[in-house]
C-alpha cells in the first residue's frame, strides 16, 4: 500500500525530473519476477532494480523493524499488519523494511537523503525538486 | 539518524550487487556514476 503510494508520488514529479535529465531508478526488496509485477501493477515508469537481500537498503542505513514500521501507537493495528504481515513478508518482500530516497551522481556525489522513519514517511517531492531545479 | 557523506557511502556500497528485473546483476554505484539519479528504496511490493 505505501510502496504504491510512493510510487504514485514520484510519477507525479517524473515529467520534472526528465526535464531536468535526472533518471528515476527504484529498488524493491522482493524477486526479480515480484518487481516485473510491480512495475505492471503500479504503472512506475523509471527504472527498477531489486535487493532481495537488503544488502543495499542496509548500506544506505535505511530503517529496519517492527517497532519501527508500527510506530508506538496501536498496539492493536501493530497485531493485525503482523498477521498480514507475514504473509506479505514471504511474498513480496520483506515487511519490516523502510525505504528511503536519495539523489546521486553524477560520480560521487549525493545531495539529498532521506531515510523513512515509519512506513508511509517519504521524502517530500517538492524538497527533491528543489535540490534538482 | 545524523547524514552520511559520500565518503562513508562509498565504502559501504564498495563493489556491492543489485539485480534488475532480469535477474541480473549491476553494481549499485554504476547507476549513478555517469548521470544524476533519484534513487528511491521502496518498501515491500505491496
Amino acid at each position: 500500500m505505501f510502496a504504491f503510494q510512493q510510487v504514485a508520488e514520484l510519477m507525479d514529479i517524473k515529467d520534472q525530473l526528465d526535464a531536468a535529465g535526472v533518471s528515476l531508478v527504484a529498488v524493491g526488496s522482493g524477486t526479480p519476477e515480484q518487481a516485473r509485477k510491480f512495475v505492471k501493477k503500479s504503472r512506475f515508469k523509471g527504472e527498477m532494480m531489486v535487493d532481495p537481500e537488503l544488502r543495499a537498503y542496509k548500506a544506505f542505513k535505511l530503517v529496519r523493524g517492527l517497532w519501527r514500521t508500527l510506530g508506538p501507537e496501536s498496539i492493536l493495528r501493530g497485531i493485525t499488519a503482523m498477521k498480514k504481515g507475514f504473509r506479505q513478508g514471504r511474498s513480496e518482500g520483506d515487511l519490516w523494511q523502510q525505504g528511503g530516497l536519495f539523489v546521486l551522481g553524477p560520480g560521487r556525489k549525493m545531495d539529498f537523503q532521506h531515510r523513512n522513519r515509519v512506513a508511509g514517511d517519504h521524502a517530500d517531492p517538492a524538497a527533491v525538486l528543489k535540490i534538482i531545479l | 539518524m545524523k547524514p552520511m557523506d559520500y565518503q562513508e557511502l562509498g565504502k559501504r556500497i564498495s563493489k556491492l550487487t543489485v539485480k534488475d528485473t532480469r535477474g541480473k546483476e549491476v553494481e549499485i554505484s554504476s547507476l549513478w556514476s555517469e548521470r544524476r539519479i533519484v534513487l528511491v528504496f521502496l518498501r515491500h511490493f505491496g
